[in-house]
């Protein structure tokens, strides 16, 4: 080797010692040199420093060991042994005694390098001690550690990782990126995957998820999960990540508690039945649930502009704030009543208010709760079920002319009003309890009733039966029995029997008794008249025979006498005498055939049928046509033929006969004589008039008679005063009517009504 | 002139009874008159003559309102009597009812009804019939 080329390599190779050295003194790090054979050791300065010994200490193999701490020094010693005897190399963290005889820690590595061991000696007191600290760090704070290779999938987990997850490390080995993958819940995996790729993506600089593992026995723990990226590699991927687990189960089972028991409180508040409501200590409504703002009519946001007091009826207020001020006192934890509120319509709206208080610890009032139930109906209802008892009472009441008795079904007197203590004598409490028909009926009517019914209804009814039966099946029940006072007088009764029933099944009875005394003597003497009467219709109808018989066979005698006493002695009967007495028969005659006329009208019991007045009239019109030619007298007939009424078929042919026959009778002798026959219509009658242009009647003189027994208006032969008489009679007879329109020289009308 | 050989009267009224004696007197028609005071006593002979097979009247002039048996009653019984041929039958009653004349049909006298006083007239319209029959 050239000269100069040896002082180049000398040059380098002291550049590269001075390197080294500054290399060892920049990162304190010492170099020792053993040789085996000799145990004789060297080392460098800054080994001497870290013992803490002098330069001229003179090491050797045994002194060395012999500054280690007592727990190391086996261990150091047979690391050199084996790297003396094996070549192997060591690398050991130990503590070290060092000669000022302060504990400190070291890293010693040893390797064989021919016949002699050469390492490296370091102080690594502050590394170890901030280790220490981290790892007291981690225990002290319970956390689970983990290392991850990125690229590789190699991790390293410390024990507390796997204690979280109920498993000793061991049992987890060998532990790979997939232990994590396993253990983790598979619906966490994806959102680990996307927080750990924006780690990555350097998007984030910390990784933090809230995840689930699953726990050995079987169940779930939460595991709060964090970590970052510390190395990455060259072309900018990640290489190692740390991070830590810390178990979270307890605050997040404190949690999801708290959230189900916060979601069921909004649940309840939000969609309860009832109003609920928090009030400030003012009363300004905080909070209040859709059926408050239900039952009031304001929105929540109206609402919370006002205060209870604005709400409530004045009545109410005073007794409500002085229960709120008890609350607030603490003489009380809380209070119920019923109040008015005022719905924003301005109706009232009753409620009941249940109101307890919360305060802080310092015992002040943070709010008022109030559960609010809206008793409007059941207001409405009890209102209405007063007003219906109180009116049901007054009936009772009122009803002094009318008893009402109530029975249970057995027939047990279960109600007695005011009228039926008037009417029987009884006081309610008297009878209340008591069998009814025993107290008030008549043995042997009910016995007669009993009897009866049970033929009608072929069964045994009797006792309380033979009153309810059938009102039980339904027959309306309404009968007369005679009620027994309790002073032993008796009245007659209409007794009429209802159930009472609940919900469609009979529970009792009420019998509504009406006191028929009055109605009973007027039905008495209302017979008694009609005794009398019909006592004086007989005594007419005797007349009658006598007239139709014996009058007629006595004045028919007289006359029969006279024809023959005529025929026998000619020229006698010529004396005035004989002809007065003809006279007097005749008259005699028709007098007692008017009167047989006449009764016949009031005794006749023909029956009334509908009978076409066209036809009748015709028919009289027909059988007079020879009087009607020889008089000359027209008669118009304009009745429409389906025009009918109900009558007595005979009586109606007298009537028309006689209306005819007047006037053909009383016709006027200076015009030509008509009569005009019209019916018309009128609502439930048909009146029929008879119009004549005849000699008319003088109605002022003679009206109040006109219908009069004999009387007649004209001087004429035939007018005997009958027919007008009868006529009215037997249009009354039928429930018509009869009246005349008459000017003398001028006409007559006759209008008849009759009912259709 | 051929006659009726038999009339009977039944009639309480003497005044009545002499009149329509008297009337067929008059009339010329018949032979002999026989009268009753009421139906009864008419029941009872007429009854006796036809047991004894006697000739019957062949015309019966019958009141109706009489004592004991009134006309109602006579016809009632005489009717049952099975006469083969039975003369005529006339009510003859001061009676102008319209019950009596309803009661009559029932009888089959509707037509055969006079009411008094009966006149020679009416005599003379009824008595040839029976006459020539």
């Amino acid at each position: 080797m050239p000269k100069n080329e040896l002082n180049h390599l000398n040059q380098e190779l002291d550049k590269k010692n001075e390197l080294f050295e500054y290399i060892q003194e920049a990162n304190e790090l010492g170099i020792w040199e053993l040789d085996i054979a000799s145990d004789k050791i060297t080392w460098t300065d800054m080994v001497y420093k870290i013992h803490e010994v002098p330069k001229d200490f003179n090491p050797n193999k045994a002194k060395a060991i012999e500054f280690y701490h007592p727990d190391y020094r086996p261990i150091v010693l047979e690391a050199i042994t084996k790297c003396s005897v094996d070549g192997k190399s060591y690398d050991l963290v130990c503590q070290l005694i060092t000669a000022k005889e302060r504990l400190i820690w070291v890293r010693a590595t040893g390797k064989k390098v021919g016949d002699k061991l050469i390492g490296s000696f370091q102080d690594i007191t502050n590394i170890k001690k901030s280790e220490i600290r981290f790892k007291s760090v981690i225990e002290g704070t319970n956390v689970g550690t983990w290392e991850w290779n990125v690229q590789t999938g190699e991790t390293v987990f410390n024990e507390r990782w796997a204690e979280i997850v109920g498993y000793t490390l061991e049992e987890l080995a060998p532990v790979s990126i997939e232990t994590w993958m396993k253990l983790a819940h598979p619906e966490d995996l994806k959102e680990s995957e996307r927080r750990l790729n924006a780690c990555f993506e350097k998007e984030t600089e910390y990784y933090k998820f809230e995840t689930r593992m699953k726990h050995k026995d079987g169940h779930w723990v939460w595991v709060y999960d964090s970590g970052k990226v510390f190395e990455w590699t060259h072309d900018g991927k990640p290489l190692m990540m740390y991070g830590t687990h810390k178990d979270i189960t307890e605050r997040k089972l404190r949690e999801e508690k708290l959230r189900i028991s916060e979601e069921a409180f909004r649940g309840n508040f939000e969609n309860a039945a009832i109003g609920m409501a928090l009030m400030d200590e003012n009363g300004k409504w905080l909070k209040a649930n859709a059926k408050v703002c239900e039952m009031v009519g304001y929105t929540q946001e109206e609402l919370f502009e006002l205060t209870f007091q604005d709400m409530t009826h004045p009545d109410d207020l005073d007794t409500d704030l002085g229960l709120l001020k008890e609350l607030v006192v603490g003489k009380r934890d809380h209070y119920q009543m019923e109040k008015r509120y005022f719905h924003k319509d301005g109706h009232i709206v009753h409620i009941l208010l249940a109101v307890s208080v919360v305060k802080n610890k310092q015992g002040n009032v943070l709010y008022f709760i109030s559960q609010i139930i809206d008793i409007s109906n059941e207001k409405e209802s009890q209102r209405k079920l007063q007003e219906a008892i109180s009116s049901l009472q007054a009936i009772l009441d009122a009803s002094k002319q009318v008893s009402i008795i109530a029975t249970d079904k057995e027939g047990t007197v279960t109600l007695f009003n005011s009228g039926a203590e008037k009417q029987l004598g009884y006081k309610t409490q008297e009878v209340i309890g008591k069998p009814h028909p025993e107290l008030i009926h008549l043995t042997e009517e009910v016995e007669r009733e009993s009897e009866e019914l049970s033929k009608k209804y072929n069964k045994e009814i009797k006792g309380f039966e033979t009153f309810v039966y059938e009102t039980k099946i339904g027959v309306s029940n309404t009968k007369e029995w005679t009620y027994i006072r309790k002073d032993g007088t008796s009245f007659p009764v209409l007794l009429s029997v209802n159930t009472i029933k609940d919900h469609d099944e009979i529970v009792g009875y009420l019998g509504v008794g009406t006191d028929i005394s009055d109605l009973k003597k007027v039905e008495k003497e209302i017979k008694s008249l009609l005794d009398i009467t019909n006592e004086q219709n007989e005594r007419l109808r005797n007349f009658a025979h006598i007239v139709s018989h014996n009058l007629r066979s006595h004045s028919s005698g007289i006359s029969g006498i006279i024809q023959l006493f005529q025929m026998e002695f000619p020229e006698v009967s010529k004396h005035e005498l004989i002809s007065h007495l003809r006279n007097g028969v005749e008259n005699l005659t028709q007098t007692v055939n008017d009167l047989n006329e006449i009764v016949k009208v009031n005794l006749s019991q023909s029956d009334t049928a509908q009978i076409g007045i066209y036809e009748v009239l015709q028919k009289n019109i027909d059988s007079l046509s020879m009087q009607i030619q020889q008089t000359d007298i027209e008669i118009i007939n304009t009745v429409e033929k389906d025009l009918s009424v109900k009558a007595i078929p005979a009586y109606l042919d007298s009537i028309f006969l006689n209306m005819i026959t007047n006037a053909i009778k009383y016709r006027s002798e200076e015009r030509a004589s008509y009569l005009k026959i019209q019916a018309n219509m009128e609502k439930s009658m048909v009146s029929v008039s008879f119009e004549d242009n005849g000699q008319g009647i003088d109605l002022k003189k003679h009206g109040d008679k006109l219908f009069g027994l004999y009387k007649t208006f004209h001087d004429h032969d035939e007018s005997r005063g009958v027919g007008l008489f009868i006529t009215k009679n037997q249009i009354e007879s039928m429930g018509g009517k009869i009246a005349v329109v008459s000017e003398v020289n001028v006409g007559t009308v006759f209008k008849i009504t009759l009912p259709k | 002139m051929k006659k009726i050989d038999l009339a009977c009267i039944v009639e309480d009224d003497p005044v009545q009874l002499f009149i329509t004696r008297k009337y067929i007197e008059l009339s010329g028609f018949v032979e002999k008159t026989l009268a009753y005071k009421n139906g009864k006593e008419a029941y009872t002979s007429l009854k006796a003559m036809f047991l004894n097979n006697e000739k019957l009247p062949q015309i019966i002039f019958l009141d109706l309102n009489m004592p004991v048996w009134d006309g109602w009653k006579f016809l009632d019984e005489f009717t049952q009597i099975p006469i083969e041929q039975g003369g005529a039958i006339y009510i003859l009653t001061s009676s102008n009812h319209e019950d009596d004349i309803q009661r009559a049909e029932k009888y089959g006298l509707k037509n055969n009804y006079l009411v008094k006083p009966i006149d020679l007239s009416q005599l003379n319209g009824i008595l040839p019939k029976l006459v020539t029959n």
